[in-house]
């Protein structure tokens, strides 16, 4: 049943409180942990309670949440951009010279006119060597979609018009904004455990020192316990925002459209190109920056093709639906 | 027994508001999809106009057409201020059915059909035509929200209180004698 992008952007935005709600928590606990690791009792483990209930302490904590609330701010303002990081992308406008540049402009105006949106996001076209699709963006103002150029190459004007009914479903359905509040708390809480196992491992004299006591010891024990824990916690939080969300988006594309043939011909196309790239033994993403920012809202997850960094934790939870459902929910399994 | 009618009363009134809140909130919202149709309908004259002139000189074809296209065009025009809603959708969709004769006689020259400035043409013809059957569809999918609730019991009993504003929306469609010759069809090879 496809259900009204009305309410599903509601209950998006919902999920979106409760998510941010749990890494405060997250937050709370990983502050705590950075003021219990610079007190110079640290070794104490008895005493860890009573670190935390000190006033520098405290202010440690309130001064980690304060640097937490600035990036996800800067995330949100300039989140579009960041999720073009590491990439060359071409901005297309109207009146391409580029016959395949003109007619995506056309294609992505006719999505946003068909999905009832009032502004055309912005356009990017990738210069990589895999077939995808994303979009990122806070609101309909500031949204980008992007697509890679191979993808662009071997697309027809259908099958296009249906992938940038998709990710513009992704806009609509505010996808890209809880995609943009998850991505920033979990990238930064895993850096800041990376920073916090480095200095223990390689820190000054004072963490030396305490690295031989009972306390010092636990403390790596947690830090390793949350480097392994965090991107779990992360990928299930991503999980239960949204697991159906790429299915949504595929349904809202097809109200876009009418056309749930184009929408599986492009995936298919999609699957193929990775699963030649993987047989061939090319490392496709590894010529891109910064892939695991766009992980998340890639229209294709390389993982169901095998492709990718099988060590990311994070992409052992599938956090796109196999392509077998997705065909299915297509009435269009005939073409795997 | 006051205390209770006093209750009624009051979710009686609460929910009328709301009732009228949300009809005019569907409505506008129809609206609005509407007055993009008007838009796209707009964009569309302006843009045969430019490329059928551009083309004249080719074909011989296009003389008549862009005759045919200017005469529809007023004739929907006319329709719009007298507020004649289904004349002006048959000549608008007669504009439509054009737009699809042009892209076939194309096929006739292969020459021409192989030329880029004729691909772009197409391009731009095929443009235009789906901003504005998507912006049909829009609207289509928006007056059927607003007919659904506007219909429905007991919201259709307050319509009558609320009076003329609130009539249904009419869907944009072909008229049935164009659906019936569209059923019928077969292609001619």
């Amino acid at each position: 049943m496809v259900a009204n992008w009305r309410e599903i952007a509601r209950v998006n935005r919902k999920k979106t409180h409760y998510v941010i709600l749990s890494f405060v928590v997250i937050y709370l606990f990983l502050g705590a942990f950075i003021a219990i690791l610079f007190s110079p009792y640290a070794y104490n483990v008895d005493l860890w309670p009573s670190i935390v209930m000190l006033e520098s302490s405290i202010n440690i904590i309130s001064g980690f949440m304060l640097f937490a609330i600035v990036c996800v701010l800067f995330s949100v303002l300039f989140g579009a951009k960041f999720s073009l990081s590491g990439l060359t992308a071409e901005l297309i406008t109207e009146g391409q010279q580029d016959k395949q540049c003109r007619q995506l402009f056309h294609v992505v105006e006719e999505m946003r006119i068909a999905s009832g949106m009032r502004i055309n996001p912005k356009i990017y076209v990738i210069s990589a060597d895999y077939m995808n699709a994303f979009a990122a963006g806070w609101s309909e103002k500031d949204a980008i979609v992007a697509i890679t150029r191979p993808l662009l190459d071997v697309l027809s004007r259908e099958e296009l018009q249906a992938v940038m009914a998709h990710e513009l479903a992704h806009i609509q359905h505010a996808d890209t904004r809880v995609l943009t509040v998850v991505s920033t708390l979990s990238g930064l809480a895993v850096w800041v455990v990376d920073c916090l196992f480095r200095s223990v491992l390689y820190g000054g004299s004072s963490r030396r020192r305490s690295n031989n006591q009972r306390g010092g010891g636990l403390a790596l024990v947690v830090i390793i316990a949350l480097r392994v824990l965090l991107p779990i916690i992360t990928a299930l939080l991503v999980m239960y925002v949204s697991r159906s969300r790429e299915m949504m988006a595929d349904a809202g594309c097809v109200k876009m459209t009418r056309n749930g043939r184009a929408l599986a011909q492009a995936l298919v196309k999609i699957h193929q190109s990775h699963k030649t790239a993987k047989l061939n033994k090319e490392q496709p993403y590894s010529s891109t920056m910064h892939n695991s920012l766009r992980s998340m809202s890639f229209m294709y997850s390389p993982a169901e093709a095998g492709v990718g960094d099988s060590w990311d934790i994070a992409s052992w939870f599938s956090t796109h639906p196999s392509l077998a459902e997705r065909l299915k929910a297509l009435n269009a399994e005939d073409l795997l | 027994m006051f205390e209770y009618l006093a209750i009624f009363l009051l979710v009686l009134i609460v929910y009328i508001i709301y009732v009228y809140n949300r009809m005019v909130a569907l409505r506008e919202a129809a609206r609005n999809d509407y007055r993009q149709i008007d838009i796209q309908l707009d964009r569309r004259f302006k843009v045969f106009e430019q490329l059928i002139g551009a083309v004249n000189k080719y074909l011989d074809y296009e003389k008549t057409v862009l005759k045919d296209v200017v005469a529809l065009r007023t004739q929907a025009q006319t329709a719009k201020s007298t507020g004649d809603e289904k004349n002006r959708m048959q000549a608008e969709n007669a504009i439509s059915k054009i737009a699809g004769g042009i892209n076939v006689a194309f096929e006739a020259y292969p020459e021409l059909k192989s030329s880029q400035n004729v691909l772009q043409f197409q391009e731009e013809v095929v443009h235009t035509e789906n901003k504005l059957s998507f912006a049909k569809q829009a609207y289509n999918d928006r007056s059927e929200q607003y007919n659904a609730y506007v219909l429905s019991f007991p919201v259709n009993l307050l319509v009558g209180v609320f009076g003329e504003g609130f009539k249904q929306l009419v869907y944009w469609q072909l008229s049935s004698e164009e659906s019936a010759k569209r059923e019928q069809y077969t292609a001619k090879l």
